[in-house]
């Protein structure tokens, strides 16, 4: 009977694995509309596990690489970027896995109607999630132990304990915003607020990384030993006793990951409940189409917990920037060559994290699609009032960052940003075109929230090529200003091109 | 069947030839034709997935075509899309809706799409479903009787010259359906036109003017009640249906086999 028990339970865990990712990559329920070819998509999604495990396994990899070269000066910063950049693609795909079983109530309310209690819901709520990020927990492991000869083996040990912390809180967080939206709902003004204070963990994290990478910290040997996430540096020399302490510490914390996860994975399988029942009149009068779809654009921005979060990305990806510039001039080293560097790994982020904001504005119309579609606008006026919000959030973080590259005296950086709007402008169309076509041919896992990779890489070709043309001709001119007009070609033959495609696709998508 | 050819007229609202819709090999709807005049109720029957919803999908643009011409009011789709979408209200077959909006934005934001320079529809309609006291309420929070109705006043605000309904009743409580049926109704009789899908016979009986029923996204019957019951020899539209879709005989086989 037990036995029976146990293959039931691994049963349900299966099918709910299987609905996860299944809804994470069509996306259907969010949507309304389902894939032309399903068993297609079902093969795919059962795929979307691996590549799910993808980005973990290449973070990982460059963590390993960047050990081996640059961070044995420092034993901290293994482990610690380890924690760093595990703990985000575990948080946001946890996330996005949730959303896509969040927009219908068939999981949770399937699971009610089980005769098992609630405690054994629980626990399959929690195992169906955690076992549809196995590969993406087992490839992290896997290659910090592979990477044991090239690094070390206490460094790897550091590695693999800081992997399980950043997993454990990456779970935590998770928990504790869906405690949130339970308590306060998820449509008033102060749950908006929590979904851009979510992204403040994730830039601490960054932050620290960034503190830890440039300043010059040394520590005593009771912090390396006995002070939480700082004796993961006497782990990584090879202190016994810091060893014991952090496996201590690391235990702790994926018990309380745990207890915490199962208690709130119910929730995450469920709609977000709205739970505020009124919003307070905003009366805007616009009789003009775009304005009135800039508006609408706008107040889902404000409400959709996906916008509301990755509008905060490029900001702080801004306050990374401000705050590395402090570190690098304290160091006191300006040359051009840590200009350019610093333009290739600061700037151009923004820009690429701009470019993708279109597709989660995409995203988040899906809902409305059938009535967007069939209001009277010209081919043009969606996409330009998509087009204007992502610019507007482009140039606003733009803004910040070029005031702050002036007062480091580096404001001739602002240029090639501001040269930059014409390509995240290019993105933008690209971004219409892919949605307009993938959905009237319903193409398989074309909305699904796992599946961006086809989007992704085309449209990392669509800011990358302009970039890579400024980026080149700035290491071979050694000038900000020289390549410019390359870079505005570019930006503007894609633009030409985009657009002369989308004035050419039909209604029916042909 | 062979599809019909059908002749543009000034009475045509809606005009399909040759329709066909496809989803990967699967084929969806194949080569259907019909028209539906101004100042008529046509329904479109069928048994679940015989494609009545990629039907009207494809009507209005939320599927490619295959094959097929679509005309709305004289005007190819493909070659006057605005002019068209000017022209029709949609109740898809979901209700899914801007979940973050309250109904009074997204109103408000296919009233100033739609150019609307007076609501007083829009407001009537609120009144007639009884729905003012949801306008402030995230549509996500809504229940799907009330997200129906949200849809249901969205596509009717316009007052559109051509309504195009998928599944329109799903949801609705009584009250609203008798609504919604004589507001069709009346649209019918000022000169609107109707296409709508639905599964419900007698709903279609009692309000459709002509029927066309598919299975397996072919055309199987199409005509007036009346020219139907006498070529079929039915006396009700359900057993019409039963029979051009080949379900009788199954119907008799289950029940002897449950018996």
């Amino acid at each position: 009977m037990q036995g029976k028990k146990a293959s039931a339970s691994s049963l349900l865990i299966k099918s709910i694995v299987k609905e996860l990712l299944y809804q994470g990559y069509v996306a259907s329920r969010l949507t309304g509309m389902t894939p032309g070819d399903t068993k297609k998509a079902i093969r795919a999604s059962n795929r979307s596990r691996v590549l799910i495990a993808i980005p973990f396994a290449i973070v990982l990899l460059i963590i390993v690489f960047e050990g081996y070269f640059f961070f044995r000066r420092s034993p901290l910063l293994f482990p610690l970027a380890v924690l760093t950049w595990t703990f985000m693609p575990t948080f946001v795909t946890v996330v996005q896995l949730s959303y896509g079983a969040s927009a219908g109530p068939q999981i949770r309310e399937f699971l009610s109607t089980l005769p098992i209690d609630k405690e054994k819901v629980d626990s399959i709520a929690s195992g169906a999630i955690i076992n549809s990020l196995s590969y993406s927990i087992i490839a992290p492991v896997a290659i910090l132990l592979v990477s044991i000869p090239l690094v070390g083996g206490w460094l790897a040990i550091s590695g693999l304990i800081a992997d399980a912390i950043s997993i454990s809180l990456a779970l935590i967080l998770v928990s504790m915003i869906m405690n949130l939206y339970r308590k306060l709902g998820a449509t008033n003004r102060l749950s908006a607020i929590i979904r851009i204070g979510i992204t403040i963990p994730i830039l601490l994290l960054s932050l620290s990384f960034g503190y830890f990478q440039t300043a010059d910290i040394r520590l005593n040997r009771v912090e390396e030993t006995f002070i939480p996430f700082l004796n993961l540096a006497g782990v990584a020399m090879g202190n016994f006793e810091a060893l014991a302490m952090s496996l201590l510490y690391a235990a702790a914390i994926c018990l309380a990951g745990y207890i915490a996860f199962k208690r709130t994975s119910v929730s995450l399988l469920s709609p977000i409940e709205f739970f505020s029942s009124k919003i307070g009149r905003f009366k805007v009068k616009v009789r003009s189409a775009s304005m009135a779809l800039i508006l609408a654009d706008f107040r889902q921005i404000t409400r959709s917990p996906r916008l509301a979060g990755f509008i905060a990305v490029p900001f702080i990806y801004v306050l990374i920037t401000i705050f590395q510039s402090f570190s690098f001039h304290s160091n006191g080293f300006v040359d051009i060559l840590q200009r350019q560097i610093q333009f290739v790994t600061n700037a151009l982020p923004v820009v690429a994290i701009s470019s993708f904001l279109a597709y989660v504005l995409y995203l988040t119309e899906m809902r409305g699609f059938a009535y967007i579609e069939t209001l009277p606008l010209g081919k043009f006026t969606n996409v330009k009032s998509k087009m204007i919000v992502v610019l507007t959030f482009y140039l606003a973080s733009v803004l910040i960052m070029g005031l702050s590259y002036l007062y480091f005296g580096f404001g001739i950086v602002i240029l090639p940003m501001l040269a930059m709007a014409l390509t995240v402008a290019a993105s933008v169309i690209y971004t219409g075109l892919y949605f307009r076509y993938s959905v009237k041919s319903m193409m398989v896992g074309v909305v699904g929230i796992l599946n961006q990779a086809v989007y992704t890489v085309v449209n990392m070709l669509v800011f990358g090529i302009p970039a890579a043309i400024y980026t080149v001709g700035l290491f071979l001119t050694n000038s900000f200003i020289t390549p410019l007009p390359y870079l505005i070609i570019a930006s503007l033959v894609e633009l030409l091109l985009l657009s002369r495609l989308l004035g050419k696709s039909s209604w029916s998508g042909k | 069947m062979q599809p019909e050819i059908l002749m543009l007229s000034d009475e045509e609202a809606i005009g399909i030839e040759g329709l066909v819709v496809k989803y990967a090999d699967k084929v969806a709807v194949d080569g259907l034709t019909f028209s539906v005049p101004r100042g008529s109720i046509y329904g479109l029957l069928g048994p679940n997935g015989a494609g009545k919803s990629s039907t009207i999908k494809a009507i209005v643009g939320l599927v490619q075509r295959a094959a097929g011409i679509v005309r709305i009011l004289g005007k190819d789709v493909d070659v006057d899309p605005v002019f068209v979408k000017s022209n029709i209200g949609l109740v898809p077959e979901n209700p899914v809706l801007l979940d973050s909006l309250t109904p009074n934005e997204f109103f408000e934001l296919i009233a100033s799409v739609r150019r609307l320079g007076d609501t007083k529809r829009m407001k009537s309609l609120v009144n007639a479903f009884e729905f003012e006291e949801f306008m402030d309420t995230p549509i996500a929070s809504l229940s799907l009787g009330n997200k129906q109705k949200c849809a249901v006043i969205a596509a009717l605000a316009h007052e559109p010259k051509v309504l195009i309904l998928d599944e329109p009743f799903n949801g609705l409580d009584v009250r609203s359906v008798r609504i919604f049926k004589d507001i069709i109704s009346k649209h019918a009789a000022n000169g609107g036109a109707v296409l709508f899908s639905t599964h419900i016979m007698e709903v279609a009986e009692k309000i459709c003017d002509r029927v066309g029923i598919i299975d397996h996204g072919i055309k199987v019957a199409e005509g007036t009640m009346q020219s139907l019951k006498e070529s079929m020899h039915g006396s009700s539209l359900e057993d019409i249906f039963l029979k051009v879709t080949n379900m009788e005989k199954e119907i008799e086989d289950v029940l002897k086999a449950l018996e």
